[in-house]
């Protein structure tokens, strides 16, 4: 095949975009580098049947394509080799519908959960998924990455909201998925396909959810234990009755106010305000059974406040390209685990950290087995980056086998690239890594979306 | 498709009971009639044989040879489905799950249960109910169904409003593939790779066997509230829905059936005393929290008020809700007491769209000279028109298939789906094109292709094609429930 050049793909889909084509100089070294996806060109498609042209035109011509969103999740993935182009779906953005009477929404898939979050609220609704930097994070992105958030345990995830979505097949084929209605099983949910798919397979374009109404009130307690043990007490206790804690963390810091270097614990609880306060109150009682402490709670609005607070002092945690500082390098975990087995990593995890000079945060869903781990480095100038790295793979192996000892599993979900050379992202192969690599294949046989970024080479 | 060669076959019977021994296979006529359809009854067609595994290990062995030698085969639970999935069009071997109903482990802390795939629905809330714990998804069909069947047909229920349907609930299977390997999926949650359980939930027995089943079980609600309202017009009462919603209240069901299905119920087994005059009746369910859960069903009640209901009444205790319950839930079959068949159909819309939907499905029962009952999940838009007929009577069996699939081409116009929840199975292969171009369909086949290469699981069924080799039979009226 005769492979077209930098300039002339860019003068191709410069064409095809109305301008929307950048050319990208040079090699970049700011701080965030190591952790962005790098390539020749960005495009920056204005809607459907652009994205369309452009992924056929790199399908065609042996051009390799990351689609992106609002790049929250570039670190995310086996980055093998830096693709040929980037198409942008930044400018595909806007509300599509909001039928606020249907609790559906559609948008495109540029938009971010920060635009999408204000206009449910308008009609006092929400899509209850909370995955951080949501000014950032866009619901194509969310969707392809599978992000969640705190409140996982209480709601879900986007494929429990997912009901449609248009999407472009790596031979521009324009396909929709699923229908705008909240119960439906015609044909194979072909959704699902895409979650968490990593934008190997097509590339979203417009994303149709189902909502919520937004919560009456919010209730948010702080609580402190002296050993896991109480922990471990307390989340059996409280998963065995009938409160429905939205959020229920472990977390091993607190906003500097509330922080006294112990492990702690954060439950909120969204319903009518009567029932929110019955449940702190119950609250309070399971944990002085079990020796753990309440440090603070609150409810209405000082409840809101707080959880919001507590929560989003959590999710600023979780690194983006854009908030690595100069000179330091950052690690993320995240794990998946039973739900008992949360207390025991949080302790197994930080120690395996410690072991490997290093210091991990961490907070670990009683009530979702989702957790994250991470850990930050400084590099003094003398001995250069690279200094930790040695630590850093250390630690990251142990974790990914303390993980599956227990039936679970750990994903690097943020590294400088130079580490993610010599360690295996997404953990372990499955035996059902054949039926997921001929997916693959069928969708996209030329490996033209993201070669080699998904689990197994995919 | 050809039916099945002889010599082929009775080399299969032999080396089946071999394996599972005599009385586990079934292969003389009179045994196989049991098996020719499930209970969508249009469509008739006798297997090869029924073979009934006792474990997975069995399972894979019967699939390696069917596939080695490439004899048709599909899976199948109690066979209650309502769209033919189980139904062997073209002789294939019955793969029967029902020796596999055991509950293999309940994990209270973990919130989870694994089960077989011949595993009743209603048995597991039944077996970990004394713990305070359920199972959510709660098709009507639930004291018979199996949850593999569930899980074949993505089941949802009167409590999917809340709560979500089967996929919402499943979180690890075991797969026998098509080719007879076994293989785990999912586990915990957002296991790396594509969401290959998503894609097995629902996908009919089309892409292997599920042989094991871990499901999310979840606490008993602390309490529950259901008010009965009784309206003189069906677009009071599906006013009186949409406004529920907007006042920001989940209820964990809201259910309404018209008055051609109010006659049919109170015929039935569990008659509730509706008045025979009245057009619709709404069923509000809202659990939860004790504290503030009356204000919430306060406000049902209010709202109802404001659409001009007749009358409208909260339970008075868990017999009375049980009684309404027993009622709505055996809807069904209760047709059978107002007319010799009926037909359920099965399509979604936007909820917004009930009253619109309604006078469209009235007339098309009047252009057909059939008259059609509805009872549906009107929380979620889900409609369940069940279309009254006399096989006897020549040509109405066509008529009655003809103003089922009307009723879904009006469903897909306002934006909704085919089906809801009973899947397209034999019944909707042709509808799919209402509501899919040819390329989308081509997208799923392709999906297909990868789990099943040879086609040989469950053939001919979900996607429509070029020609079909269907003959229409006269249908035995239901008896179900
Ligand atoms: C009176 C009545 C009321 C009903 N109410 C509801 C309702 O409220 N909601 C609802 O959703 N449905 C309802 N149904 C439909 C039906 O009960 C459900 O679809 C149920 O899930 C089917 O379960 P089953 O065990 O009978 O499966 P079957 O009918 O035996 O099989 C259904 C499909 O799943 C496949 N399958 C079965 N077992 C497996 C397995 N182990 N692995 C892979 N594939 C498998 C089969 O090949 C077939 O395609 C109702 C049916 C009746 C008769």
């Amino acid at each position: 095949m005769n492979r077209p050049s930098v300039p002339e793909a860019a003068e191709v889909l410069a064409e095809m975009t109305g301008g929307g084509c950048v050319v990208n100089e040079g090699a970049d070294s700011s701080a965030d580098a190591a952790y962005r996806i790098c390539s020749g060109l960005t495009v920056y498609p204005r809607n459907e049947e652009e994205v369309a042209n452009v992924l056929k035109w790199a399908n065609e011509n042996g051009y390799r394509v990351a689609p992106q969103g609002g790049g929250t999740k570039d670190a995310l993935g086996q980055a093998v080799t830096d693709p040929d182009l980037i198409i942008s779906m930044q400018k595909i953005n806007g509300i599509v519908q909001h039928s606020a009477g249907d609790l559906i929404v559609t948008a495109y898939a540029g938009t971010t959960i920060a635009q999408l979050q204000q206009t449910l609220a308008r009609a006092g609704q929400v899509l209850p998924i909370d995955p951080g930097h949501e000014e950032q994070t866009t619901l194509g992105g969310l969707v392809a990455a599978n992000t969640s958030g705190l409140k996982r345990g209480m709601y879900g995830s986007i494929r429990d909201y997912l009901i449609a979505t248009r999407v472009v097949y790596p031979d521009g084929r324009r396909l929709r998925t699923g229908a705008k209605v909240v119960k439906n099983v015609a044909g194979y949910d072909m959704n699902k396909l895409f979650v968490g798919s990593m934008g190997t397979l097509g590339i979203l374009t417009e994303v149709t959810v189902k909502v919520r109404p937004l919560p009456q009130s919010t209730g948010c307690a702080l609580l402190q234990a002296d050993n896991l043990e109480h922990i471990q007490k307390l989340q059996a206790a409280l998963l065995d009755t009938q409160l429905e804690p939205c959020v229920f963390e472990l977390t091993d810091r607190l906003p500097d106010e509330f922080d006294a270097g112990k492990a702690y614990v954060v439950v909120t609880f969204e319903d009518v305000l009567p029932s929110v306060r019955y449940q702190l109150e119950q609250l309070r009682q399971i944990a002085s059974t079990c020796g753990v402490q309440v440090l603070d709670s609150s409810d209405g609005d000082e409840g809101k406040e707080m959880a919001e607070k507590v929560l989003g002092a959590i999710r600023k945690r979780w690194p983006t390209p854009d908030h690595v500082v100069p000179a330091s390098t950052v690690v993320a975990l995240k794990l998946s685990s039973l739900l008992a087995d949360v207390p025991a990593l949080y302790d197994k995890v930080r120690l395996a950290a410690e072991e490997c000079g290093l210091e991990a945060t961490f907070n670990g869903g009683l009530s979702s087995g989702i957790s994250r781990a991470i850990v930050t480095v400084h590099n003094e100038e003398r001995v250069g980056n690279e200094h930790h790295d040695e630590a850093l793979k250390q630690w990251i192996m142990k974790t990914q086998s303390l993980l599956e000892e227990c039936g679970g599993h750990a994903v690097v979900e943020f590294a400088p690239k130079r580490l993610k050379s010599s360690i295996a992202v997404w953990g372990k192969d499955r035996p059902d890594m054949v039926l997921m690599r001929g997916i693959k294949n069928k969708i996209d046989p030329q490996g033209t979306l993201n070669p080699g970024r998904f689990v197994g080479g995919i | 498709m050809d039916k099945v060669d002889k010599n082929k076959l009775n080399a299969f019977i032999q080396f089946a009971k071999d394996l599972l021994g005599d009385m586990y296979v079934l292969h003389r006529y009179e045994d196989l009639v049991a098996y020719e359809c499930d209970a969508y009854v249009i469509h008739k067609g006798a297997p090869s044989a029924v073979v009934f595994p006792a474990d997975t290990e069995q399972t894979a062995q019967l699939v390696r040879y069917l596939h080695e030698h490439e004899i048709p085969f599909l899976p199948r639970g109690a066979g209650t489905g309502l769209s033919g999935g189980a139904i062997p069009l073209h002789g294939e071997v019955i793969i029967s799950l029902t020796r596999m109903n055991k509950l293999l482990h309940v994990d209270y802390l973990n919130r989870r249960a694994v089960v077989q795939p011949g595993y009743i629905n209603l048995k597991l809330t039944h077996s970990i109910a004394a713990k305070g714990y359920y199972y959510a998804p709660d098709p009507s069909s639930q004291a018979s169904c199996t949850i593999g069947g569930n899980v074949g047909e993505n089941a949802g229920g009167a409590h999917c409003l809340k709560y979500g349907v089967t996929t919402n609930h499943v979180l690890g299977l075991k797969l026998v593939t098509c080719e007879g390997d076994v293989v785990e999926i999912g586990g915990v949650p957002d296991t790396p790779g594509y969401d290959l359980l998503g894609l097995l939930t629902g996908s009919e027995g089309t892409l292997g066997i599920v042989t094991e089943i871990t499901v999310r079980i979840l606490k008993t609600p602390q309490a529950v509230k259901t008010a009965l309202a009784l309206f003189d017009d069906v677009e009071d009462a599906s006013r009186a829905v949409s406004d529920i919603i907007a006042r920001g209240i989940v209820p964990a069901a809201l259910e309404m059936m018209d008055k051609t299905a109010i006659e049919g119920v109170e015929n039935g087994n569990y008659p509730v005393g509706y008045p025979r005059d009245i057009e619709a009746v709404l069923i509000v369910e809202v659990d939860g929290i004790e504290a503030g859960l009356q204000e919430q069903i306060d406000q049902v009640i209010e709202v109802c008020r404001q659409h001009r209901v007749r009358e409208v009444v909260q339970a008075k205790n868990d017999a009375e809700r049980a009684a309404w319950w027993a009622n709505r839930k055996t809807a069904f079959g209760a047709m059978g007491t107002i007319s010799p068949d009926y037909l359920v159909q099965d399509g979604v819309i936007p909820r917004t769209k009930l009253p619109e939907v309604l006078l469209k499905i009235r007339k098309i029962s009047e252009r057909y000279r059939l008259r059609i009952a509805n009872v549906f999940h009107a929380g979620d838009g889900n409609l369940h028109p069940l279309i009254l007929f006399d096989a006897r009577v020549p040509g109405e069996t066509e008529r009655a298939v003809k103003a089922g699939s009307e009723v879904l081409k009006v469903c897909v116009e306002v934006g909704g789906s085919i089906t809801g929840e009973h899947g397209v199975g034999i019944e909707k292969m042709e509808d799919m094109r209402v509501l899919f171009t040819e390329e989308e369909i081509a997208a799923q086949t392709d999906i297909r292709d990868v789990f099943n290469p040879r086609g040989l699981c469950n053939p001919g069924k979900m996607f429509p094609q070029p020609a079909r080799c269907v003959e229409v039979k006269k249908p035995a009226s239901m008896e179900i429930s």
